[in-house]
């Protein structure tokens, strides 16, 4: 049985980017939390969010997020 | 610590503080509770209240209502359905106990009905404010 999540690669791109959680969640208009939760798997954002935070960070969204499916 | 990272923080800890007082003040108002007439619980019960009252007050204190669209994003919405959730379950399931007890004791109705508001303000207010603890610091 597949169980599917979904990966994303917010820390490396915002490594790339330079940019702090604090800083990213300023531009995208979310708090710091929020962020932080999306990175580390908690909180799956929306599509309008995910498409700011792939907006933000310059790259496609399918980059950003992407689905891991473990058997 | 940014600044709507601290007024995030205050507001989880304010509505901890305000389940906690609220579910601490009604269960001195239990009528079992009352009858005892012991002072250190009648103290209890006061500070209970004034706490709850105060934790209330502030949290409709301007420095929140003033940032409400940067304390209201998306994750705190959710964050706000699972604890409304979980307010509904623990407030179904108080119900179901109240109706246990009122058909196997003698216990006054308005005492039941008490039990089911512990469960169903407390519940959610305590899980919502544990939900929107801040973030750890960044590594």
């Amino acid at each position: 049985m597949k169980n599917e999540q979904l990966g994303n690669s917010m820390k490396v791109q915002r490594a790339r980017t330079g940019l702090t959680q604090g800083q990213l969640a300023e531009k995208v208009e979310v708090t710091r939390k929020t962020i932080n939760s999306v990175e580390n798997g908690v909180f799956i954002p929306s599509a309008l969010l995910a498409i700011k935070l792939a907006r933000v960070l310059g790259v496609p969204v399918e980059e950003l997020f992407f689905l891991r499916q473990d058997e | 610590m940014s600044a709507i990272d601290k007024l995030t923080s205050w507001r989880a800890g304010l509505m901890l503080v305000s389940g906690v007082a609220f579910a601490l003040w009604q269960a001195t108002e239990f009528g079992q509770v009352r009858a005892l007439d012991n002072p250190l619980l009648r103290g209890l019960a006061a500070g209970a209240v004034t706490l709850w009252i105060c934790a209330t007050a502030a949290l409709l204190l301007p420095m929140f209502s003033r940032h409400l669209s940067s304390l209201e994003d998306e994750l705190s919405r959710h964050n706000r359905l699972a604890a409304l959730g979980l307010g509904y379950w623990v407030m179904l399931l108080g119900t179901a106990g109240a109706l246990v007890l009122a058909s196997r004791t003698a216990i006054p109705a308005i005492d039941l009905v008490r039990l089911m508001l512990i469960a169903g303000v407390a519940a959610p207010l305590i899980r919502f404010g544990l939900m929107e603890r801040a973030a750890p610091d960044e590594e």
